[in-house]
Order: structure tokens, then C-alpha cells, then sequence
């Protein structure tokens, strides 16, 4: 460490990090406090320089080896990180310079993403922005508290008692009570309803997340042949929005269920294009994601000369930046969307031209990319019961079709008065209202638009505003500002709108003013998504498995299936459903799968592993059904969890699998709704492959950053005794005996053999070749080791347009009637639903109305920017940034209660009565009339208490648990007791339907401490300008 | 001499705290890992040190309330109120790096020297802007360095690299200023930021307006 010349202040290069010598075992905090410092002071002061920073020395900066690119999973965005190892230890994350979520353009909008063919060791200078949640991933991998052995329960469930096992142990012990539980997979698991398919379906697994769903998918779906291979977390996140967006884009032809199935379930602003957007129930700087490429374009919009309005009961970060903020009562946002609409179509001010295409070619005439089904006619029907519906009307029924461009099944259009196929006129009718003769019964018959104006119409604007509590000037204002920029505006959802009861027709009614000014696939528009390559087929198909025992049957949580005599014929006695069913719930519905397993309703579960799952802590209202289902080992009697911490599922388990964190994982985790397109890579950053330590210089006997491509690679994560996620799959997989895995599994599209399946990377490999040989049309030559080396492959910058349009466009119909639902009854009340976009107030499952009045105010919830849903507790960084969260309360009632900041108070709701205690914010920042309460804090367990392991007690950090979760006093569907209010359509449970009572409980020590340095709060830390 | 400064675009901050955290990543400043200081499990404000930091601030009254967001750090003043302050450094000597705190000739970053600070805290009553911090552990006091580890290597040559709170700043409103105009002091500066009149400090604000 020599000096080449008197440089003032700076340390040269004494600081080295010894990874844990201690051959990688974390067991205690002060081991973790070896891998966060191992360089002391005193190493410094011996090299006779100034030291500068405290007890820990900042390390020495990097080289282009040091660097390795993979995907963060702290939260869902899916962002590129830049890894920075040290002698095999991660020391600091960045972003992924080539990645379109971290980097875009400059602050004079030329390309700031460096282009995909600067090569790595040319690179390694560029880096892209992470957020803190990003960055505090080091915690998330050095957690002295993760798991470390495999362990298996000793007495009572949740008793907080375990013993250590070996994996070889554990499953072969899971592979053999699996078998005990299930022996005739094959079996029917009732003759007499062979609709619940076979027994194979009484095991299931419940991945959380499930972003490495291509390979539980092969092990659980197509190896052991189970229709419950997914319960995946979604239906608690946006699946309504996702399945509203599927209804807009339904392709009958499409496979998500028998009706078919949507072409696309997002859409997200151009935001670099646009001129204004509305955000509701959005917030882009926070929650949204992917937010670090939201929020980064967003502050571009704004300086750029775009303005931005949120649409939200809280002024959270993105308000802040905001030119308005519309506080809107929570669950009504459909009545602003058609107040906005009754204004646009009073004036005229929707695009005619756009609306009264009516296929393909005449909006490519017109230079749009998409149409619209608003000339297309729409029939009232009568059912075998005599109860009405409405459906789309075809050419043939109305007596059309055979002649030229009229094919059977084609839409009926209105063109000068004649009825026409919609193939046949470049035209329609905007405006229809006649009948039609149908068999020879005159239907009445209106066109899409005709009913969308109607029900626009059908409450006046100071009803709209009497609802939704935004003055009737302000909506028409907001209506006369979007369809004042032509194509280059936007109207925007996320959860606010959707995780209502009423959300399906809350998310149709703002997508659709989208819409009226047609601005789908236009530059400042509205996205799909430029997409990526894809990884699932090319040189392997992933899901290609011989001797695949194939899956059949209803699924525990009845989502994709529909209950009627023609599909549940033996299962159906009229209704209503003994508990909900949801046909169009494509991403299934996790909030009723523990309820299904305490009804045995369709069937019992046997066995459930569960993965990256919180479902006690995440999901409304489940944690005593979930504690009553499990703690009844009839009721349940396998339960494993892969987790890498003691989460509050793992604490319920009979054998905690420990996994790797995302930082010692392969995947695909795809990129979230950008312009641009991309195939991110997640490899391991840190560990070893064949016992070679990744980010050590070969030299050194090490890997460096590369992965070779043609060695077997086996992975040891940094906690030697852990298993990634994929070999964990597929130990029990090889345990259970089941084909997928082992020597010459993998298969191509033609079933012939491409590869064995025996570890991680026999997987990650297929994943690669195939996005290489998918991508080489963008990047001829592309191999896997080039996008191993660059985290993913990705578009080049300035791609995302051309001209004035998007350059991955949806290019299809948008649909404004949502024929499939129309066509169907709700499984509960037996009426059918509506197609048409309108306000609806908000219900439990039976229809009658939600009306908790003697609970005066609506609890709502909201996600910081500091942290991610049910993992972000073990980040020491993220929970000093915020403690604990508070119980928010508008000012104006607060003065009301006698109520200041730091009061502890009682929040309880009609589903709980005791309530939960937590401490008071007074703010003004909160409409009135609303509660709302942080969705990520007031964790019971994630090692915020010990447990014992071999007879000894563990270390943990009660810090962790500070806070509250509110979802334990969310509210209860009246019918159904034992599970959330619901949205019937897509599945969703309700977040923001609770109504709660506050009591002041009175003022304990200490102060509440909102964060650091954060004055402006009345913190207990006050500190910030001195 | 260039003064290296800051310049701060205010409405284009997205309060995300990600420049506080990169500053820590990038620092190892404490608390490093759990079980953090805490003096019981109620969310109780960790023993920290952190070299930058965001002021949030609200203000107004329903419906129009306000929220402000301000990423603060050591401003490396022209004339550091902590360095005056300081029994270990020699005023008439600033840039002397013997001292405790000293102030670099070549491109004005101010220092604290571990080896020579006795952690009296002086520097902390005297500084307007809350920028040095006691270390409970080592019973020193720390500060922002502008990630001079980063600026130049080991040779003392000026790297491609920024401060760690500037390379990550989501909304592209925290900026390194190379050559800071001391007459730009205090520029825009947002309620609460103490009168630059007093140390010069070398940091201003942009408005954001086009």
C-alpha cells in the first residue's frame, strides 16, 4: 500500500473485506458485523492516513471484474443492479446502466442508458440508479438472522420449537408423508364429481410471489400434475386491474378460461411522451412500479413542462410533486371517471373518427393502430330463466352474415340506418339504440357507445360529486385538461381505485376515458409494454415434460373455472355457491384459499408448501383464520415453507426449508410496463459454483464475475447450508420420484432431449440459450454468456419510438362492453354482472349494501417508498428511515377526538373489536373522515422474537416488529365470514372498505419517531437544520 | 481553487431517501446490521450516524397542504463554522490536514480527522446545518467527505465517479457542482436552511421551473 504522492485526505487502499472466514455461517450478529466490517480503523491509522469516516471504512472503489450485473427483487419492480464484490463479498448495490428501469434519458432527453454493445469492462464507471429499498438489499443477504438449517418442527405448531435436519432428510421425510397423505394421485378425488379432478390436485403450492414460476410450474403442474400449482399472491396486489385491462383487450379465442382471455392485462402512461396524466390512486414515486423508471421519468415529464394531477384521500410524494391533488372519497373513483366522461361527450370532445372505426383496416386508414368496439351492437337477451342479460349481437343471428366480408360470428355495426358486418363498413354508428329481429323476437339492441353514454348520463355531475366528494368544477376541470392534449395524455390506475368491492367497474370507467381520446399505442399515450424475450421456448420448452401426468379439475380457490351446471355439473346446487367462485379471476384468488382449506370446500387440502408467501400478514382479515386452519393439523396436515427467515408462515410449518435470497438465485423476472424491451438475467452475485467463490479473481482461485458456461456449476449461497429455490424444487422433486427432473429431462418444443435437470444451472442455462436465441433478431449473435455479463439483454435507447407512435404497440380492439362478464351470473347472487363501465357502491358478496355506519371513519392504506410489502423489516437502513408507522388522522379530526401526534389511540373496525394500538400522526395531509395506516410494519415474527433451535434460543432483533399491520382489522365479508369483502369479478380483496372507530388511549413515552431528521413531522427527533 | 458544491433542483426531489441510504451503503456509517441500537422494540429512533439525510416538511392546511422535501448533507462552506469552532484545527491553517477538521486546497471538501478528532462537539453546536454527528461507538464525531474515496484514486487522480447520493438520486435532483460560484450561496434555498451569510456554504437550489 504504497503512496505515489501526498494526496490530502484521501485513504489509499486499506481497506479489505475478508469475507466471512468463518466459512460463510452468519450465526450470530457480531459474525454479520464482520462481513459489514471487516476493515477497522486501526488498519487505516496503520497506513498513517487521515481516517475520515467512523468505526467502518467506506471500500475502496471498483474495477470492471468487481462488477456483476443481476435483478433486485427488494420490491416487484424487477430493477437491473449493479453489484460491487469485494473478495467475494457484496459491498454496495447500484443500477443496472444497461437497464431501461435505471437508466433513460439525460436531463436534455438524449439517451442516457448506455447502449447494449458498450462491452462490460467498459462499463463498469456507468452506473444506474437504485432506490434505498435496492440498496439496503446487502441487509436482506447478510441478515444475521436468516435460516441456516433445514428445520423440522418439535411439538405443538407455531410452538416456536424446531430441530435442525439435513436436506437429505427433510426431503426424503416431506417426499414420504406427501405420499402417505396422497398415495393414488392418480385417483378421482370424488367419482361422483370428477370435476374436482384427481387427488394429485390435494396437495398445492402457494408461492407468494412467484417469479420463478416457470420451474415450480414444471415441477408442481406438469411433473406431479396438480391444478393448484400456483396460489400466488396476486388477487392481494392488482389482480382487478390486471383482469379489468384482460376484459378490455378479451380475445375470445384466448385460453384463460373457456370464455377465452385478454390480450393484455396492463397499461401503463408514455411518460416521457406525455403532456398531462392523472394518477389515481396511483403513486409512482412511491408504490408504483417499477418506481425508480416512474419516478425518474416523471420528474423528466415535469421538466419538461407536463403536468401531473393525483387522485388520492392521502397527499403522499407523488401529490407532493404534483400541479393538483384531487382528495377523493375512497372506492368512488368511478363516479369522478363518468362525471369526467358526461362532460367529454357533452362537449363532443371524445374522438369520433377513432370511436366509429370498426376493424383493423380502418383505423390503419386512419393511422391508428387500435379500434374500438363502440359501433358494435349489443342485445338484451333473456336467459332459459327468463332473466335478462346482454351479449354482443352476431352477424349471423342478426341474418347477415354470407354476404362478402360477413363471416358468422362477426359484430353487427349500424352504418346509415343498415345493419351491417363490422367487417363490411370502415364506419359505424356512434349512437344506436333499435331492435333487432333475432330468431323472431325483436331484441332490443344498442351500440357499445350508446350504452357507455347511458350510463355516463345516468346520475348527474353533482351526484357524481356528491359521491365522490370532488366538487363538480374541479371534475369538469379535470375533464376539459385531458382532452385539451390530444393523444399525449393519460389516465392511470394502480391499487387505490381497484382493491375496492367496486373496483372491476372503477378500473373500466378511468381506463376508458383513456379511450374517448384513443390514445392506445400514440407517443404520450397509454402502453402495453414493449415486453421481452422470452425465455420459456426457443432451444428448450420449459414446460415440456415426458411422462407429464397432466392437472384437470377445479382449482381450492374455484378461479378460472365457472360455477354453473355446464362446468361444475356435479359440483352445482343452485345458488348460491357455498363460497364464491371467480371465473375470471385469472391470477387466481389467494385470500380464499385458507378459507376453502378450514369449508373443505370444493375439496380438502392435504399438503402445501408454500413459498416467499405471508399470508397471515398480507392478506385482509386472514390472520385468525389462518392461525384456527392451521393450528388443526385435520384440517391441514402438511405444511412446508421455503423461506430464507422465520416469516409468520414459516412459524406455523413442519419443516422451514431455507432458501437463498434473490442475491443467490437464477431467474427471469421480466420487466414491469416500460416503452422499451427487455429481458433482464438474475444469477447468484456472491457464493460458490463448484466451490469456486464468485467475485474472487481466478488467480485467487475464484470465479471473478463470470459463470462458465459449460461446467456443472453446482451453487452453494453464501449460508453454505442453504439451497436456492430451484434446487430445492428439484430435491423434491427426485424425492417424490416425479419425471421434469434428473438425466435427460429437458426436452425441445418436439420432445426431443436437449439437457439433464440437476441443479440450478442446468435450468438457468436453458433459461439463457433460449432469451439468446429469441433475441438474436434485435442482437444477431447475441450468446448467453453476453447477456449473462450485461444482467439481461435489452433494446437499444431510443427505440422505444416511431415518429409519433410507440414501437411495441398493442395494435388490437379495445373493448368498451365486456361481453364474457356480461354472460355471466356471480356465483353468490345469481344475477348477471354488467359490461358496462359505471359507479357502483360498494357491497359485501350477497349484494346487500357495506354500511358500517356506527364506524365513522374509512381506513385506507398506503406503501412508502421505504419499504416493500412483508420483507423490508430486516433492513436495518429501512426501518431507521421510518421506526414504526403511525395511525394517520386529518387534522380536522383530530381537533374533533382531542387527539395529537404521538397519542397512542385504538383503531377497530366491526371485524375487530378489540382493534389494534398504534400511535397517532396528525396531518393535514389526509382527507377528512379517513384513517390510514402503513401496510408494512407490525411483523410478529421475521425474527422480531426468538425461537428455540436444538434447545437453543435465538438471537433476534424486537425492532422488527415495531409498528402495525392493519390488515389484521380489515373487514369481513357478511355472507362468508371467514374471509375479506371481495371484488367478484377480478378476485381482488378489499384493502380500503374497512370502516373503524378511534379512541384515544392517552400519551406514553417514548415520542413517536416518524424517521430521521424528518422535522416537519413533530418527530421525537427533531434534529435537521440544527 | 474549485470549490466542489451541490445544486439541488427542489421540485424535482421524489423524497425517496435513496441518496440517504447510497450514502450509507457507500459510508458503512452505523447502524450497519440488526440487532440495531434501540432502546426497546417499539420503533424507537436507532443510535445512527448519517452523512446525508432528507428533511420532509409539511405545511398548509387541508385541501392544500404542502410537503417539501430537502436532501441535506455537509455543504463544505467557504468558511466552515465547524472548523472555527474546532480546539484541534488551527483557523489560520485550514488546510492543513493535521488539523481535526481541515478544508482541502485543491477542491474545498471539508474533513474531519479521525485521528485527530477528541470528540468534544463543538463542531456540531457550531454548524448551521446539522452536518457533523457523534458516533456513540468510537465517541467521535463524522461527517459527509463528499465521497472523496470515489472522486479520486488512489493516486489522487479524479475518477469518472460521483458521490454515491449523486450517482443514485431517482428524480435527478441532487447535482456535483465542479466549480461553485460562492456568490451562488444559498440560492432558492427552502424554508428552514439557516442564512448562508455565516459560513458560505456551497450548495444552492434550483426551482425547477422550465
Amino acid at each position: 500500500m504504497k503512496r505515489e504522492k501526498e494526496i490530502h485526505g484521501i485513504n489509499p487502499s486499506v481497506n479489505r473485506r475478508t469475507f466471512v472466514k468463518v466459512s460463510g455461517t452468519l450465526a450470530s450478529a457480531a459474525v454479520a458485523s464482520r462481513v459489514f466490517n471487516p476493515s477497522t480503523s486501526s488498519e487505516a491509522a496503520a497506513a498513517g492516513v487521515p481516517i475520515l469516516t467512523g468505526e467502518s471504512l467506506p471500500d475502496e472503489i471498483e474495477s470492471a471484474e468487481d462488477i456483476i450485473y443481476s435483478v433486485c427483487q427488494m420490491c416487484h419492480s424487477r430493477c437491473g443492479i449493479r453489484a460491487k464484490v469485494k473478495e467475494g463479498v457484496l459491498v454496495k448495490l447500484d443500477g443496472n446502466p444497461y437497464h431501461p428501469n435505471n437508466r433513460d434519458v439525460d436531463e436534455n432527453n438524449n439517451p442516457d442508458r448506455i447502449s447494449y454493445e458498450t462491452p462490460p469492462d467498459q462499463a463498469f464507471t456507468e452506473l444506474g440508479r437504485l432506490c434505498l429499498k435496492g440498496q439496503a438489499g446487502v441487509q436482506t443477504l447478510y441478515d444475521p438472522f436468516r435460516i441456516q438449517h433445514p428445520l423440522k418442527r418439535v411439538g405443538p405448531r407455531n410452538s416456536g420449537q424446531w430441530e435442525t435436519i439435513s436436506w437429505e432428510q427433510a426431503f426424503s421425510e416431506i417426499a414420504t408423508r406427501i405420499q402417505q397423505l396422497i398415495p393414488d394421485p392418480g385417483a378421482l378425488i370424488d367419482p361422483a364429481i370428477p370435476e374436482l379432478g384427481k387427488k394429485s390436485n390435494l396437495l398445492g403450492f402457494a408461492p407468494g410471489r412467484s417469479v420463478e414460476k416457470e420451474m415450480s410450474e414444471r415441477i408442481w403442474k406438469n411433473g406431479w400434475g396438480t391444478a393448484n400449482y400456483g396460489l400466488s399472491h396476486t388477487s392481494v396486489c392488482e389482480s382487478t386491474r390486471h383482469v379489468a385491462n384482460e376484459l378490455i383487450t378479451w380475445d375470445p379465442a384466448g385460453s384463460k378460461n373457456s370464455m377465452g382471455g385478454g390480450r393484455t392485462e396492463g397499461w401503463q402512461p408514455d411518460t416521457l411522451g406525455a403532456e398531462y396524466i392523472i394518477f389515481f390512486g396511483a403513486n409512482p414515486l412511491e408504490a408504483d412500479f417499477p418506481m425508480v423508471g416512474m419516478a425518474r421519468n416523471l420528474m423528466q415529464f415535469k421538466r419538461n413542462g407536463g403536468t401531473y394531477v393525483t387522485v388520492d384521500p392521502r397527499f403522499n410524494n407523488t401529490a407532493a410533486q404534483a400541479d393538483q391533488w384531487v382528495p377523493i372519497t375512497p372506492g368512488t373513483d368511478a363516479a369522478l371517471a363518468m362525471g369526467m366522461m358526461s362532460w367529454i361527450l357533452e362537449q363532443g370532445a371524445h374522438q369520433t373518427g377513432y370511436l366509429e372505426n370498426t376493424n383493423r383496416a380502418a383505423a390503419a386508414s386512419d393511422g391508428e393502430p387500435t379500434w374500438t368496439d363502440s359501433t358494435y351492437l349489443v342485445g338484451t337477451f333473456s336467459d332459459g330463466e327468463g332473466k335478462e342479460y346482454q351479449r354482443y349481437i352476431t352477424a349471423s343471428e342478426a341474418g347477415i352474415s354470407g354476404r362478402p366480408n360477413v363471416a358468422a360470428d362477426d359484430y353487427v355495426v349500424v352504418a346509415g340506418g343498415v345493419l351491417k358486418g363490422h367487417n363490411e363498413v370502415p364506419h359505424g354508428d356512434l349512437e344506436v339504440a333499435t331492435s333487432v329481429n333475432i330468431g323472431g323476437v325483436d331484441t332490443p339492441a344498442k351500440s357499445a357507445f350508446t350504452l357507455l353514454r347511458e350510463s355516463a348520463f345516468s346520475m348527474s355531475r353533482s351526484e357524481y360529486s356528491s359521491v365522490c366528494g370532488v366538487s363538480v368544477s374541479v371534475m369538469e376541470g379535470l375533464a376539459e385538461e385531458f382532452v385539451g392534449h390530444g393523444k399525449k395524455a393519460v389516465a392511470m390506475t394502480y391499487r387505490g381505485p381497484i382493491k375496492h368491492t367496486n373496483g372491476f367497474y372503477n378500473q373500466l370507467a378511468i381506463q376508458h376515458l383513456n379511450t374517448l381520446i384513443g390514445n392506445y399505442d400514440w407517443k404520450g399515450g397509454c402502453t402495453q409494454g414493449g415486453g421481452g424475450w422470452s425465455q420459456k421456448s426457443g432451444v428448450v420448452s420449459v414446460s415440456n415434460v415426458a411422462g407429464d401426468p397432466g392437472h384437470e379439475g377445479v382449482r381450492i380457490d374455484r378461479a378460472k373455472t365457472f360455477y354453473s351446471p355446464a362446468e361444475a355439473p356435479n359440483l352445482f346446487s343452485g345458488y348460491p355457491a357455498q363460497r364464491p367462485w371467480f371465473p375470471f379471476g385469472t391470477h387466481g384468488n389467494y385470500q380464499e384459499v385458507i378459507p376453502s382449506i378450514l369449508d373443505g370446500y370444493p375439496y380438502s387440502i392435504k399438503a402445501l408448501i408454500t413459498y416467499w408467501n405471508a399470508w397471515p400478514y398480507s392478506v385482509p382479515a386472514l390472520r385468525a383464520v389462518w392461525e384456527q386452519t392451521v393450528a388443526d393439523e385435520s384440517k391441514l396436515p402438511l405444511l412446508v415453507t421455503i423461506s430464507p427467515v422465520m416469516g409468520e408462515v414459516a412459524a406455523w410449518a413442519d419443516y422451514v426449508l431455507p432458501d437463498s435470497v434473490y442475491l443467490e438465485k437464477f431467474g427471469v423476472p421480466g420487466i414491469p410496463w416500460r416503452v422499451n424491451k427487455g429481458t433482464s438475467f438474475q444469477r447468484p452475485v456472491v457464493g460458490k459454483f463448484d466451490g469456486k467463490s464468485i467475485g474472487v479473481k481466478p488467480a485467487d482461485g475464484g470465479l471473478g464475475n463470470t459463470i462458465p458456461i459449460n461446467a456443472t456449476n453446482n451453487y452453494t449461497p453464501a449460508l453454505p447450508n442453504t439451497k436456492a429455490v430451484l434446487d430445492i424444487q428439484i430435491g423434491l422433486a427426485k424425492a417424490l420420484g416425479l419425471p421434469g427432473v434428473g438425466a435427460n429431462a429437458l426436452l425441445d418444443g418436439d420432445g426431443t432431449i436437449v439437457g439433464d435437470l440437476d441443479n440450478n444451472w442446468d435450468w438457468a442455462r436453458a433459461l439463457l440459450e433460449n432469451i439468446a436465441e429469441n433475441a438474436r433478431g434485435k442482437h444477431p449473435g447475441i450468446t448467453a454468456e453476453e447477456i449473462l455479463s450485461k444482467g439481461g439483454v435489452f433494446d437499444f435507447p431510443t427505440d422505444e419510438y416511431d415518429g409519433d407512435y410507440l414501437s411495441y404497440q398493442y395494435s388490437n380492439i379495445i373493448r368498451t362492453f365486456a361481453d364474457p362478464v356480461a354472460r355471466t351470473r356471480d356465483s353468490v347472487t345469481a344475477a348477471y354482472y354488467s359490461g358496462v363501465p359505471q359507479y357502483k357502491a360498494l357491497t359485501h358478496s350477497d349484494g346487500s349494501p357495506l354500511d358500517d355506519r356506527e364506524y365513522p371513519f374509512n381506513l385506507i392504506t398506503y406503501k412508502t417508498v421505504h419499504h416493500g410489502q412483508a420483507r423490508t423489516n430486516v433492513n436495518p437502513w429501512l426501518m431507521l428511515i421510518m421506526p414504526e408507522n403511525p395511525v394517520e388522522i386529518s387534522a380536522a379530526d383530530a381537533a374533533d377526538m382531542g387527539i395529537e401526534t404521538g397519542d397512542v389511540v385504538t383503531v377497530s373496525s366491526p371485524s375487530h373489536r378489540d382493534g389494534i394500538e398504534g400511535r397517532a400522526l396528525v396531518t393535514q395531509r389526509l382527507k377528512p373522515g379517513v384513517i390510514a395506516i402503513s401496510h408494512h410494519y407490525g411483523h410478529w415474527e421475521q425474527s422480531s422474537r426468538p425461537m428455540e433451535i436444538d434447545g437453543v434460543t435465538t438471537e433476534h432483533d424486537p425492532g422488527r416488529g415495531a409498528g402495525i399491520q392493519p390488515t389484521q382489522i380489515m373487514r369481513t365479508d357478511d355472507r362468508y365470514r371467514n374471509v375479506s369483502l371481495q371484488e367478484p369479478v377480478g378476485a381482488s380483496c378489499s384493502f380500503f372498505d374497512t370502516w373503524v372507530k378511534v379512541k384515544k388511549k392517552g400519551m406514553v413515552e417514548p415520542p413517536l419517531a416518524t424517521g430521521i431528521f424528518s422535522d416537519g413531522f413533530e418527530s421525537g427527533d427533531s434534529s435537521a437544520w440544527s | 481553487m474549485a470549490q466542489l458544491g451541490w445544486l439541488i433542483d427542489l421540485d424535482k426531489c421524489t423524497g425517496c431517501d435513496s441518496c440517504t441510504i447510497a450514502c450509507k451503503s457507500e459510508n458503512n456509517t452505523r447502524p450497519l446490521t440488526s440487532p440495531v441500537p434501540s432502546k426497546n422494540g417499539r420503533g424507537v429512533l436507532p443510535d445512527h450516524v448519517s452523512y446525508r439525510w432528507l428533511v420532509k416538511q409539511e405545511a398548509g392546511v387541508y385541501p392544500l397542504p404542502r410537503l417539501t422535501f430537502t436532501t441535506s448533507a455537509c455543504n463544505h462552506c467557504e468558511h466552515p463554522g465547524c472548523l472555527a469552532s474546532c480546539p484541534k484545527a488551527d483557523v489560520n491553517d485550514p488546510h492543513n490536514e493535521n488539523n481535526a477538521i481541515f478544508k482541502r486546497a485543491e477542491d474545498g471538501i471539508v474533513l474531519i480527522n479521525q485521528n485527530v478528532c477528541i470528540g468534544c462537539r463543538n463542531c456540531i453546536h457550531a454548524c448551521p446545518y446539522g452536518a457533523p454527528q457523534f458516533n456513540s461507538s468510537t465517541e467521535l464525531v463524522e461527517k459527509c467527505t463528499f465521497c472523496i474515496h470515489r472522486l479520486y484514486d488512489g493516486s489522487g487522480i479524479r475518477t469518472d465517479f460521483e458521490p454515491a447520493c449523486v450517482t443514485t438520486c431517482v428524480g435527478n435532483a441532487l447535482h456535483l457542482v465542479e466549480d461553485f460560484d460562492p456568490t451562488q450561496t444559498g440560492q432558492n434555498a427552502p424554508t428552514g436552511f439557516a442564512d448562508p451569510s455565516y459560513t458560505v456554504p456551497s450548495t444552492r437550489f434550483a426551482t425547477g421551473s422550465p
